[in-house]
């Protein structure tokens, strides 16, 4: 995977030397921009939510990068975005869908030329944001980050049961307002 | 017949269940429709999840915070990136920076004497308080919140040094205070009762002091010689410390 091990920094600011093979951070917002705002997306379903969630993640990327074990750098972005994003709802409650108009919903920016793809991804982005925050972090985790349940449960500290209940309860929710 | 496998369909849909379960679960379904049409809607939900495109960042997103990171590192660490301590400027310039007000309600009618407060043995780190300023010994420290106080010389001759981490804020609650310059410094200054305090932004930390209008041009200067790489060194290793330590997985 490009940029993360074995690159030394190319970048002339002192700050971005990495020595050891660890990536530069704006290697690493380059690189992996879309991955983590997509995952924020799909978290928040507002587009200004995302923008902050993905630059609050970053900085923080940017701090813990020398302690960051070359292995997984989804995996390890995935986690550092999740607890951005638990921050971040225990500091704003959520605001029910129906009543916050500024929600920026399905008309995300995205690769879909296909209409048909396009309203699709809105209606599942919707069914999203009404699953109960519980269920759709692990869902998300799963199906849109690609992470195994071994990582979710580290990331969000629960047991494996847990994650697995969770995730077969969210896809059935999901399914049920998706008018399955 | 195996008991209905409830969310173990799930982990079978996702290849996480052990050899054994799997086999298990599979022989289930080869016998149970409940459970083949629950693994169907599983599933479709699945692929419409993964099914999603990517999207597509807002134009620029990296770059402006990139650029943005990059100004406040160059006028916090005075452009020069330490060894070492890069990732501490960086946390440090990444905090929100407090807003500080003169501290005027230090400057009491008992003037000049260090705010009540917690008595140090000596300065914190990251702070400056240098043990002569103009030629006055220092005779006490005080700490109050984030604000440390130096109190040097004797009776009559007296000052006070306050130097707190943030932005300099200063608004209409202070109608007496007039914009001023004091050995390069450019601050805002306002007497009361006959001592003068003059309030200045030196790099991360708002640095005040109080004392006799004619001694505070000269330790003006002499704080002018304070090392502020040296304190921004001191405290961006004390919070990459914490921080670094902090965020490294912990939920």
């Amino acid at each position: 995977m490009a940029g993360v091990t074995g690159r030394a920094g190319t970048r002339a600011d002192a700050a971005d030397v990495s020595p050891d093979g660890i990536p530069a951070w704006e290697e690493v917002a380059r690189d992996y921009g879309r991955f983590l705002y997509t995952l924020a997306f799909r978290l928040t379903a507002d587009r200004q939510d995302a923008e902050d969630l993905v630059q609050e993640t970053l900085l923080r990327v940017r701090r813990g990068l020398r302690t960051y074990q070359p292995g997984s750098m989804e995996g390890w972005l995935t986690r550092i975005a999740t607890n951005c994003f638990i921050d971040q709802t225990r500091r704003r409650p959520e605001v029910p869908l129906d009543d916050d108009p500024d929600r920026d919903l399905g008309a995300a920016p995205g690769a879909d030329d296909d209409l048909l793809a396009t309203s699709i991804s809105a209606d599942v982005q919707a069914a999203l944001m009404a699953l109960p925050v519980e269920y759709r972090v692990p869902v998300v985790l799963c199906d849109v980050a690609g992470r195994s349940y071994e990582e979710i449960a580290e990331t969000l500290s629960v047991p494996l049961g847990t994650v697995r209940s969770r995730i077969h309860r969210g896809r059935s929710l999901l399914r049920r307002a998706l008018g399955g | 017949m195996p008991e209905h496998p409830g969310d173990r369909l799930s982990a079978y849909l996702d290849g996480e269940l052990e050899a054994d379960s799997t086999a298990s679960v599979r022989a289930h379904l080869a016998s149970c429709q409940v459970c083949r049409e629950e693994l169907d809607r599983l599933s479709h939900a699945r692929r419409l999840l993964r099914g999603m495109a990517p999207l597509e960042p807002p134009p620029g997103l990296s770059e402006r915070f990139g650029a943005r990171l990059r100004r406040v590192l160059r006028r916090v660490a005075g452009g020069v990136a330490l060894a070492g301590t890069a990732i501490g400027a960086a946390l440090y310039a990444a905090s929100p920076a407090r807003a500080v007000r003169p501290p005027m309600a230090e400057v009491g009618s008992s003037l000049p004497g260090l705010p009540s407060g917690t008595a140090l043995a000596e300065v914190p780190a990251g702070y400056f308080a240098p043990q002569t300023l103009d030629g006055m010994a220092l005779v006490g420290l005080r700490q109050v919140g984030s604000m440390v106080g130096a109190l040097y010389g004797s009776a009559p001759h007296e000052l006070l040094v306050l130097e707190e981490p943030g932005q300099l804020v200063v608004d209409a609650s202070y109608p007496a205070a007039r914009t001023a310059s004091l050995a390069g410094y450019q601050g805002v200054s306002y007497g009361r009762g006959g001592e003068e305090a003059f309030t200045w932004q030196d790099g991360a930390s708002v640095v005040t002091l109080v004392g006799d209008p004619e001694d505070l041009p000269a330790a003006a200067r002499s704080m002018a010689m304070r090392p502020r790489s040296q304190s921004l060194f001191d405290r961006a290793r004390g919070l990459a410390r914490d921080l670094v330590g902090d965020l490294t997985g912990s939920p």
